[in-house]
């Protein structure tokens, strides 16, 4: 369960404060698909870089299962954010010069796996989004929407709770877009709970709530769907 | 975690081969510059009998008279007249002493085929190739009642040996110097200390004497001195006994004191023969000074490290910490393109602390490579060293510790060069270069 | 037109690697300033001239064995065959030789009141036979050669009573120029100066007194000698071939050993100080390449991280010259920066060196020419990446990220 509530967040420089989040409040539960619209520059990727605790805030207070975050150091949250958080970014941001198999690798390594359970995770991961036979290929060998399944298999490769996304299908054609999206409900299916940043509103109608932000507030919800589990707990 | 980061290291220098290359020939060639310098400097200081030297000590008495003070460092002239030798040499509280003068000979070879040639003689007592562990080859060093009564003997060095013996036990056998035979003792292995510590006011770089011989010649062969000879004095030599009389300072004298209370004693020893002298007309001076100085302060005494070495290793360092600001400014170009790559390891869980290290190890990489090709130039450089003096032949050569100080400065001054770069990259914000690739 | 206010604007935004740049020339500078003057200093010590015709003069040693020879005879032997022989102008038994790196040298002062009081000046000696000014090739410039009977062939020291001296020693102890015929004292020795040399040097070249020499008229008596002989132009190599062959067939019971032309002794004296010259001179030569790299290293990062920024600038219609001058301004700024602070540590560096090792203060002229020097390295090394920058095409600012 994810809770924000009352954070705010200001970026400064010499002549101007921007708001970026403003009493922005917020509960995801357990196994939602969310999706996050609203204009450029109103806060989106802010918020999702503070669910992902690679920026700081400002004030309020925002609890990552029930834990305080703003009360941890950098290694304890980075370790939070290695078990529960998984990244899809809209650019894919896989590291040109590893191949497929290093790059899922990467967030294994941080965890501490040892080396029969990294390759057993990654082949699995990469069995998910249909990629297993393509191992020891650069990502400049693939297509964009190749890509993007491996980041998506990078994502998952450690088990998250959480999978954060950023426009997923911002730099894909439609054919592609809709395969991710495809994985991506398959995914949330599966038991992860989504959070994606997205211009699309088809994309965004497909997730199960919608939240609206502008001037970085949230200034609509929409449930669309009920969530099965969470009704049923 | 290590190897990863050594795997990911490598990575980067496979993808960034030019800047990688640049940043190993920054750190190669500052290492090099100062390996070769601190070669030198290290070989001409370092102490050359470890664990012992610190009992030798080389004897100073001022015998000057009120108006002449000693153009040497402190004032103390280098060397002792032979009155004052034989003096001291009477004193029961060093465990061994040893005179010595540098001499020479013609060395005429019964050999046939060899003409005569001339050597350089060491003349000393036979506690001379104990005190400086003189390591012989065959035979041993005189009796001691030769230090005392003269008789014609010899220990040879292994190069002679070789060139009249062929190498073959000679001990027992006898040698032609200046028409007088000598007959040899003993045969020393090859025994080069360089710098030459037990004589450095006579040329601290030249070759060891070739030709071993009592003292007590001294007198009986009216032996010439080829080192230094100082007179302050007026004092006219008709005969070889009037030099011997005089207050020509031309002989040296190492005692050894085991203990602190045995130099202490041996100090005042000295203090009291200046008194002792005094009323003879000797030691004018009132506060006639008397010193003795271990092995590793007589070459600092005698300046064997020349000055020009001291400016060279200052310039070395320098020279150094330009290579390291240069790899400083090339490391910050290289991390600043990584940021992105940062980023996503950031948002995919590693700590500040994992990226920190993950690029110090990666410096340290760079830093090993540098040293290794520093050592290698190094090398170049020692060679080029040798070819500029003529008696560094044996002086420059590296041994393990200097190999290891090699390395370990390329890879210290790395990573301290690295700490910065390191410390900006770890401290980015990731989110930036998350959004834009 | 100058940008320089955008230059100055961008440079502070990147502070570290414009500090770093701006510190690696300052200490370059300093360094090279530094060594460049120390060269110099060696290079003209290297050059001082001996005053001997160096090309015509070779020394030997000579050491006679053999019971109780008549050195006396064998000396005079010697030098008599010496002379003789085809090709040789004069030859001398002598105690020492200049550069030679060996011999005698006493205090000596006008007065023995100077002499008491320490106002006295350190001297090489010279002692042999009235042939020691010609084989020299010196000049009389006043006064007289020695008398055969002043010569004194001694075992051991004699007091000698006449002394010929160099015009540099006659300058110091007596500079109304009344020398000739005056005294020297030294301790209790005083001897009448009888002629005055144009110049001689001393066996040491880094001796303070280098330049000054005492001549006395005697030989000693000792089984070891030197021996200085002249040859006539070209002559030098035929005689250094025959010499020792001649004085074994004379006499075989002795060794002759170290035969050395003058330029051979010069080498020898002077070894320090060209193997110093040849170490710094590669020092320098290496620190302005790595120098140089680093500002070629570090430029084109700068135009790689400001790609899109010089499109936009090309778009905007900056020509290609524009962008060069861009780029090599910034250089010139960052360099002049370097410098600045190179020459406070340029000068500091050498006060150490003047206080630790009596080197003397630089002159100033060396800092402007190391200046010049640092820029002109600078405007090179930017020469290829501001090339490369002005051929970003106006296109790159268009495209999207």
């Amino acid at each position: 369960m994810l809770k924000m509530n009352n954070i705010k967040k200001v970026f400064r420089t010499d002549l101007v404060e921007t708001h970026a989040l403003r009493d922005f409040s917020l509960q995801v539960e357990e196994k939602e698909f969310v999706a996050v619209t609203g204009p450029s520059g109103s806060g989106k990727t802010t918020f999702l870089n503070i669910t992902g605790m690679l920026e700081t805030f400002d004030g309020g207070v925002y609890e990552l299962d029930n834990e305080d975050v703003s009360k941890l150091n950098d290694k304890q949250r980075s370790r939070l954010r290695n078990e529960k958080i998984g990244f899809i970014f809209q650019s894919f941001n896989l590291i040109p010069d590893l191949n497929l198999f290093d790059n899922v690798d990467v967030p294994l390594r941080y965890r501490g796996f040892n080396a029969k359970e990294r390759k057993q995770r990654i082949e699995n991961a990469l069995e998910r989004v249909g990629l297993s036979a393509r191992l020891k290929h650069l990502p400049s060998q693939l297509s964009g929407g190749q890509q993007q399944r491996v980041a998506i298999a990078r994502a998952l490769a450690g088990d998250p709770r959480f999978l954060l996304a950023d426009e997923p299908t911002g730099n894909l054609d439609s054919l592609m877009a809709r395969q991710v999206m495809q994985l991506l409900e398959e995914i949330n299916q599966q038991g992860t709970t989504i959070i994606m940043v997205t211009h699309d509103s088809e994309l965004a109608r497909r997730a199960h709530r919608n939240i609206h932000i502008v001037d970085g507030q949230v200034s609509d919800y929409q449930d669309l769907q009920p969530v099965l589990d969470v009704a049923e707990a | 975690m290590f190897q990863y980061y050594l795997k990911l290291s490598w990575l980067s220098i496979k993808r960034t081969p030019m800047l990688s290359a640049l940043m190993v020939i920054a750190i190669g060639l500052g290492i090099s510059v100062s390996i070769t310098v601190l070669t030198v400097d290290y070989l001409m200081s370092k102490d050359p009998l470890p664990g012992k030297s610190h009992k030798l000590f080389h004897v100073q008495l001022d015998t000057y008279n009120k108006g002449n003070t000693d153009s040497a460092p402190g004032g103390l002239p280098y060397q002792l007249t032979y009155q004052d030798l034989m003096n001291l040499s009477r004193s029961e509280i060093p465990s061994k002493q040893s005179r010595s003068l540098r001499s020479g000979f013609s060395v005429i070879p019964e050999k046939v085929g060899l003409t005569p040639f001339s050597r350089s003689a060491r003349v000393i007592d036979n506690d001379f190739f104990e005190m400086f562990k003189v390591p012989f080859l065959f035979g041993s060093p005189w009796e001691d009642e030769v230090n005392n009564k003269a008789k014609k003997v010899v220990v040879i060095a292994k190069r002679l040996n070789d060139k009249l013996f062929d190498g073959e036990n000679s001990v027992g056998k006898t040698i032609n110097l200046d028409k007088q035979l000598f007959t040899i003792v003993g045969v020393i292995d090859t025994w080069e200390p360089t710098p030459r510590f037990y004589d450095v006011n006579n040329g601290a770089f030249s070759d060891t004497e070739q030709l071993f011989i009592p003292f007590s010649l001294i007198p009986v062969l009216e032996l010439p001195s080829w080192g230094s000879n100082n007179a302050w004095k007026s004092e006219v030599f008709e005969s070889y006994e009037d030099k011997l009389r005089s207050e020509t300072m031309w002989l040296q004298y190492w005692v050894q004191l085991d203990t602190k209370a045995k130099q202490e004693e041996y100090r005042e020893f000295l203090a009291g023969y200046v008194e002792q002298q005094r009323p003879l007309g000797r030691f004018e001076k009132e506060d006639a000074k008397t010193d003795i100085k271990d092995v590793v302060q007589w070459m600092e005494n005698n300046r064997v490290v020349s000055d020009d070495n001291s400016v060279l290793v200052g310039l070395s360092f320098m020279f150094l910490a330009v290579c390291m600001l240069n790899t400083i400014a090339l490391l910050l170009a290289k991390y600043l393109k990584r940021a992105p790559e940062v980023g996503v390891r950031r948002a995919l869980g590693a700590s500040k602390l994992e990226i920190f290290t993950q690029h110090i190890v990666d410096v340290g990489l760079i830093g090993l490579a540098g040293g290794a090709l520093g050592l290698l130039l190094g090398q170049l450089g020692l060679l080029g060293v040798k070819s500029l003096y003529a008696n560094y032949e044996r002086l420059v050569n590296m041994d393990l510790t200097l190999i290891a100080t090699a390395i370990g400065l390329a890879i210290g001054a790395s990573i301290i060069a690295g700490l910065y770069p390191a410390w900006l990259i770890c401290r980015t914000n990731p989110s930036i270069y998350l959004k834009t690739q | 037109m100058l940008e320089i206010k955008p230059i100055l604007s961008a440079l502070l935004r990147h502070k570290s690697s414009t500090l770093l740049i701006v510190l690696q020339i300052a200490l370059t500078l300093a360094v090279v300033v530094n060594a460049v003057y120390i060269i110099s200093e060696r290079l003209s010590l290297i050059d001082s001239k001996s005053g001997l015709p160096e090309s015509e003069i070779f020394t030997l040693g000579m050491n006679a064995f053999g019971e109780n020879p008549d050195l006396k005879y064998d000396i005079q032997a010697d030098q008599e065959l010496i002379r003789n022989m085809p090709g040789v102008v004069d030859a001398v038994v002598i105690n020492a030789t200049p550069l030679g790196r060996g011999g005698d040298n006493s205090s000596v002062a006008g007065t023995k009141e100077d002499y008491d009081n320490g106002n006295n000046v350190n001297v090489a000696f010279y002692r042999g036979d009235s042939h020691m000014l010609n084989s020299f090739g010196i000049n009389l410039i006043s006064g007289r050669n020695f008398t055969e009977e002043e010569i004194i062939y001694n075992r051991g020291y004699v007091d000698p009573k006449v002394a010929i001296i160099t015009e540099t020693v006659a300058k110091r102890l007596y500079p109304d120029g009344n020398a000739l015929g005056s005294k020297i004292y030294f301790n209790n020795y005083e001897v009448t100066i009888i002629g005055i040399v144009d110049y001689a040097v001393s066996p040491w070249v880094h001796h303070p007194n280098h330049d000054m020499a005492i001549f006395n008229p005697l030989v000693h008596l000792d089984a070891f000698h030197r021996v200085l002989v002249r040859t006539e132009k070209g002559a030098l190599k035929e005689v250094m071939g025959q010499i020792e062959e001649k004085l074994l067939e004379r006499n075989p019971d002795r060794v002759v050993f170290a035969a050395r032309t003058m330029a051979e002794n010069r080498e020898l004296s002077y070894q320090g100080d060209v193997a110093m010259s040849k170490i710094l001179t590669v020092v320098i030569a290496l620190l302005v390449t790595i120098t140089a790299l680093g500002i070629v290293g570090i430029v084109s990062f700068n135009i790689s991280q400001r790609t899109k920024q010089i499109g936009t600038r090309r778009a905007l219609g900056a020509s290609k010259a524009d962008i060069q001058r861009y780029f090599v301004t910034e250089t010139i700024i960052l360099t002049t920066l370097g410098l600045v602070i190179g020459t406070i540590l340029a000068v500091t560096f050498n006060m150490h060196l003047v206080d630790s090792y009596q080197l003397p203060p630089i002159q100033w002229h060396y800092i402007p020419v190391g200046m010049i020097t640092m820029l002109v390295t600078g405007i090179l090394a930017v020469w290829v990446p501001a090339k490369r920058a002005s051929s970003v095409s106006p296109a790159v600012a268009t495209q999207s990220i």
